[in-house]
């Protein structure tokens, strides 16, 4: 699937119809491919972890001609500005989506970004074929702050689901069902 | 240089001096140690190649004296680097153990930060990638680090990992700083050093009041009151300077890196050289041959490096004069600075009409109607709240003796949040017309 169809097929199946922040959108389809959904999307490792220009372009060509909403929302405890992007209200859904994949944003959706943000590094080096251990360990060389205590066992939890899922998609797409 | 150099000896033996528009005199003392090392990394082959490589692409076609390069930049921003670590020197708050080697991998990160670019920057890294699937400069930056004559060097001198570490790892650090934040020496570099090329008159930035401002502090980094960190602070009296050294980066942004016509002249280029690799098998046989065609079969760190701007022109001109078809039409085109056509249909200063956007994308693709589409990402000033693990990137402004505030507290108006903008392009101006018609038309 297209970057874009990616990104609405998103929006669509959480259950606001938005996504709170460009690096959460960024995240959650890097692990929906890592979970083996095929989108058109290059990602390489960045300050933030696994990103897509692919994405991020994606996105802003589909609020330039209004098919989802990208708004400045002022979030947190001092106001700053964050990006929100969401469907428009008067539209319904404007794609497909299995509900695999609507269950499986829905999972992600339950988690904090940075959380996203870890599982989705473990998961970009684990798409390299690099095993689960080097993975984190690769993860926890490049955000020292971030692999620490509750964030990296949610992250674990993560990729343990996403490994499921990708078992799952490849034996849907092998019997063609 | 002030000097020419024997082949084998790196070092200097005497005391170096260059000169530079920005820095006037940029020194390397043969008595000292640092400069010593940073000498020898300039003098390597991926370094000098950034001689050849210009800071602002295809800007010059626009503003015909920004033909100044990469090497010159890395250069100042080494320079700017100096100026950030006497600010570290001086002050009473900071000491680390580690500061010398600290500080020379500081300085030879600030000379290696650029060093992955390929010719004319993103250009090649775009119009390669379909090809190549190829690593982005910043990758090939921590491989040349680590690969090739500079890696000895480096370890020679005992910052290997350190300075590797800048591009590979992340933390806050004043270190890091001054390689990479909101306030670094490559900003500080390339606005000075750009305005002046362009010959822009605004954004000039004020860094001896700025430098004069600037502190190391220890600075509450979370919630938790007992988290402190040092950091780089600005005293309010460098509070104007900061203000139009934000203003000066988000104008160059508008002005002279987003430009419509130098964005013009790099998809045309883009479009010649992807017409060139489709037809690579024709030119060959034709004997156009070019550097840049044996790196997409062997994507190798040794051809890239062998790569620079000139590849890039020598290419282009044997395409307008033995070329076929659209290679050689683009390629003559640009020689005789003739840019894809651009139009911008919402006014960038209103509320975009994201509905007729739409409609007018749908209408060019109905009528088979070549555009490409360019979302230019303009750049400003990012606040990081204090529970963000980024918050110490923040440009913190000194208050009193306990206090320090993120600037967009203090200047919101400074933080980013801009409309975007969105343009089209065209091969012809007719096409570029019946845009604009059928934009005029619906309403």
């Amino acid at each position: 699937m297209e970057a874009k169809q990616a990104i609405l097929a998103t929006l669509s199946s959480t259950d606001t119809r938005e996504v709170t922040g460009k690096k959460r959108l960024q995240k959650i389809l890097r692990l929906a491919k890592s979970a083996g959904y095929k989108i058109d999307a290059d990602y390489s490792i960045r300050q933030f972890g696994p990103f897509s220009n692919d994405i991020a372009y994606g996105a802003d060509l589909l609020a330039i001609t209004g098919q989802i909403e990208e708004q400045e929302r002022q979030l947190g405890a001092a106001g700053f500005f964050t990006t929100v992007y969401s469907l428009p209200h008067d539209t319904r859904s404007p794609i497909d989506v299995s509900s695999d994949f609507r269950d499986l944003i829905r999972f992600l959706d339950r988690y904090t970004t940075v959380e996203l943000e870890v599982a989705s590094t473990i998961g970009h080096f684990l798409d390299m074929d690099y095993e689960l251990k080097k993975s984190v360990h690769k993860t926890k060389e490049l955000k020292p702050s971030k692999t620490k205590g509750a964030i990296l066992e949610k992250a674990k939890e993560i990729v343990e689901q996403i490994t499921s899922s990708k078992e799952k998609v490849a034996q849907i797409r092998s019997t063609g069902s | 240089m002030s000097k020419s150099r024997p082949a084998k000896k790196k070092s200097p033996k005497s005391d170096q001096r260059v000169r530079d528009p920005i820095h006037n005199l940029i020194k390397f003392s043969s008595n000292d140690e640092d400069d010593q090392v940073l000498w020898e990394i300039l003098q390597t082959t991926p370094i000098q190649r950034l001689r050849r490589i210009k800071q602002l692409g295809f800007s010059d076609l626009i503003f015909p004296g920004a033909s100044h390069t990469r090497f010159a930049h890395v250069l100042g921003t080494m320079q700017m680097a100096r100026r950030m670590i006497a600010v570290l020197e001086r002050n009473k708050v900071f000491s680390d153990p580690n500061h010398k080697k600290w500080k020379r991998a500081t300085l030879a990160a600030t000379l290696l930060h650029d060093v992955g670019h390929g010719p004319y920057s993103h250009v090649f890294e775009e119009v390669t990638e379909p090809y190549v699937h190829g690593k982005s400069h910043e990758e090939y930056t921590s491989e040349i680090i680590r690969k090739t004559e500079i890696a000895k060097i480096l370890d020679n001198a005992g910052v290997l990992s350190e300075t590797a570490s800048f591009f590979d790892k992340e933390d806050q650090t004043p270190y890091r700083a001054i390689v990479s934040s909101q306030l670094d020496a490559d900003r500080l570099d390339f606005l000075s050093r750009d305005r002046y090329f362009t010959g822009i008159r605004f954004g000039h930035i004020d860094l001896e009041w700025l430098f004069d401002s600037l502190r190391i502090e220890q600075v509450q980094s979370d919630f938790d009151s007992s988290s402190k960190r040092p950091m780089f602070v600005v005293e309010q009296k460098g509070l104007g300077v900061v203000e139009e050294y934000l203003l000066s980066y988000i104008n160059l942004y508008e002005s002279v890196y987003l430009h419509k016509t130098t964005r013009g002249f790099q998809f045309l280029i883009q479009l010649a050289l992807s017409s060139a690799f489709e037809q690579r098998a024709e030119l060959t046989k034709a004997g156009i041959d070019s550097p840049i065609f044996r790196y997409l079969d062997n994507p190798s760190l040794e051809l890239y490096l062998h790569l620079d701007d000139y590849d890039i022109l020598n290419l282009i001109k044997l395409l307008a004069t033995q070329g076929k078809g659209d290679a050689k039409k683009f390629a003559s085109r640009f020689l005789n600075r003739n840019p894809l056509k651009c139009f911008e249909p919402n006014d960038p200063n209103s509320v975009p009409n994201h509905e007729k956007t739409g409609l007018l994308i749908q209408h060019l693709k109905e009528k088979e109607i070549w555009h490409h589409e360019d979302i230019p990402q303009a750049k400003g000033y990012k606040q990081y709240e204090i529970m963000e693990e980024h918050y110490l990137k923040n440009i913190l402004i000194k208050i009193d003796k306990t206090t320090k505030m993120p600037l967009g507290q203090l200047r919101p108006w400074l933080v980013r949040n801009t409309g975007k903008r969105f343009r089209l392009y065209f091969k012809t101006e007719t096409d570029r017309q019946k845009a604009i018609k059928f934009w005029a038309k619906v309403s």
